[in-house]
């Protein structure tokens, strides 16, 4: 099962606090999406109301073209995991197992343990005994296993290791091949994860900054490499995003697409030209108008 | 086969009542223990003239319940919501649940009563009650579990409203405390009269307006509403309750 997700003019407040602000977005089933963000920027928030975890303040969020909030028909599709996940920190792996196969639909039992013998998550331990970094690989074989046709992670990483975090990399692309369906990934390790997106989302203080498929995005921008002096003289008439330099060679990130003679030019000059970093970006769409980040 | 949502909640629903009804077993096992050992001492220095599981009965498994109630209200309700329940059907689960794990604990009440009777005919102690209730008699079976089934009803409840009061936000958990704990001694009043009014008895201007004892059905009701008032707040709070981020 494939499923889309729409929002239309969605807003959350907290008291007086506005944490999503008219957020309208089309999200295509059967990609991963990555939503990207500054601290406090309302990923957790959008991905909440996403889950039906809370009910939007205005606006409104479908999955499949049906409302989500309380709808039997909906919820048992979605699944998102916040960190380690939502267990009961007294019991064990195994009890936590247990739950997610009477409440989820989709569960599959024999991968879920496969994944915790992979992340070296003692089954009869209690979730709360875990290190920070296995209750995360609960976390995401929680979300993995629940085979849930929208499944959203929201900074699963936290605490692991990076092997692990590469296991859950393969893992996450591999059961997304062999059963297709709606990913989200809320993260901040862009760089680290960015090849899995299709899309990239990226909101900044509740609202919807850019959203535009991986490809696309790159093509912004670009990184120029080579003498120093000569990429100087190239990126004059470019906005600069980011610059690095090792003796005489220096790498300038630029924004904006480059046209075919300013390639050509860069090719006579002896100058490299590659696809921009995502996370430099990210850095440059979501600094401060002051430019003070 | 893949099994439908309600044969899932159904089978949850069991196995959550497995699980609860085997541990309150356990329990309600080792305090009979404990009960009878107080009985026994108390019998070596002293004649025994009173039941003493109904002290120990009326007392301590309430809180058992009410505390059964909060872990549902705080902790069993949002986990399910976010592995995809919806808030209505964890609301019909945690009152399907109390129902009948209000009604097992009643069992073990009337076991307690019968147990003790055959302990008390052994030893040829009397088994009279000192406290008021619906049966008059520990061996009206039926009326001691009817009068347990509801007091845990009601206290159960209560403990699921204040669970889910507290879990949505502390503040409303406070507001929430006086109308509890007023249905609460409504019910008790009704199943355990004498015992609520100030000095343990009945005032006799109540006793004239004839609600000294009330008529039995009145007192079946009377709690059987109150768990029902107490559900309908908890509902109010449930049917919209955000899941609190991480770390909140």
């Amino acid at each position: 099962m494939t499923l889309s997700i729409e929002t239309a003019n969605l807003t959350l407040r907290y008291g007086d606090t506005v944490a999503i602000r008219d957020l309208s977005l089309q999200l295509d089933g059967r990609k991963i999406h990555g939503l990207l963000g500054r601290n406090g920027s309302g990923k957790t928030t959008l991905l909440s109301v996403l889950a039906g975890f809370r009910k939007p303040s205005r606006g409104e969020v479908r999955i499949g073209g049906q409302p989500v909030f309380d709808n039997a028909e909906v919820m048992p599709q979605v699944c998102l995991i916040r960190e380690a996940g939502d267990v009961e920190m007294n019991e064990s792996v195994r009890e936590a197992l247990d739950l997610a196969g009477y409440l989820r639909p989709n569960w599959d039992a024999g991968y879920a343990a496969n994944l915790l013998e992979r992340f070296g998550v003692p089954l009869n331990q209690k979730v709360k005994a875990l290190s920070r970094g296995k209750q995360s690989a609960l976390g995401i074989t929680l979300g993995l296993a629940s085979r849930a046709p929208v499944t959203m992670f929201d900074e699963s990483y936290l605490g692991l290791d990076a092997p692990s975090r590469y296991l859950f990399y393969d893992e996450l692309l591999a059961d997304f091949m062999a059963h297709p369906r709606t990913i989200i990934v809320s993260t901040h390790l862009i760089e680290e994860v960015g090849s899995l997106f299709e899309e990239v989302v990226i909101i900044d203080e509740g609202k919807l900054l850019l959203h535009d498929d991986v490809e696309s995005l790159r093509e912004r921008g670009a990184a120029i490499t080579g003498p120093a002096d000569l990429v100087d003289r190239f990126v004059d008439s470019h906005r600069v995003l980011a610059t690095r330099q090792l003796g005489r060679t220096k790498s300038v990130t630029v924004y904006g697409e480059l046209d075919a003679t300013s390639l050509r030019d860069a090719s006579t000059a002896g100058l490299g030209v590659e696809p921009i970093a995502l996370q430099d970006l990210f850095v440059h769409l979501t600094a401060p108008k002051g430019g003070d980040r | 086969m893949t099994q439908t949502a309600q044969q899932r909640t159904a089978a949850l629903t069991k196995h959550l009542l497995a699980q609860h009804m085997l541990f309150a077993g356990l329990l309600c096992a080792g305090f009979a223990v404990a009960v009878a050992s107080l009985i026994v001492g108390v019998a070596i220095f002293r004649g025994i003239s009173v039941s003493g599981w109904e002290q120990a009965a009326t007392q301590v498994p309430r809180w058992y319940v009410l505390f059964i109630g909060v872990h549902f209200g705080y902790s069993v309700l949002p986990i399910h919501v976010a592995h995809g329940k919806t808030r209505r059907s964890v609301a019909q689960l945690i009152g399907k649940f109390l129902i009948a794990f209000s009604a097992f604990g009643a069992l073990l009440m009337v076991l307690g009563f019968v147990l003790e009777a055959g302990l008390y005919q052994l030893a040829g102690w009397p088994q009279a009650l000192s406290l008021s209730h619906l049966f008059t008699s520990p061996g009206e079976l039926h009326l001691v579990l009817i009068e347990y089934w509801l007091r845990f009803l009601v206290w159960g409840a209560a403990g699921a409203l204040l669970g889910a009061a507290f879990y949505r936000d502390g503040g409303l958990g406070g507001i929430v405390i006086p109308p509890v704990i007023l249905l609460m001694a409504v019910a008790e009043m009704a199943l355990s009269p004498a015992d609520w009014w100030p000095f343990g008895s009945v005032p006799p201007f109540m006793e004239d307006l004839g609600l000294g004892v009330l008529p039995l059905p009145v007192s079946m009701v009377v709690p059987l509403l109150g768990a029902l008032l107490i559900g309908g707040l908890g509902w109010l709070v449930i049917r919209d309750v955000p899941l609190r981020n991480k770390g909140a």
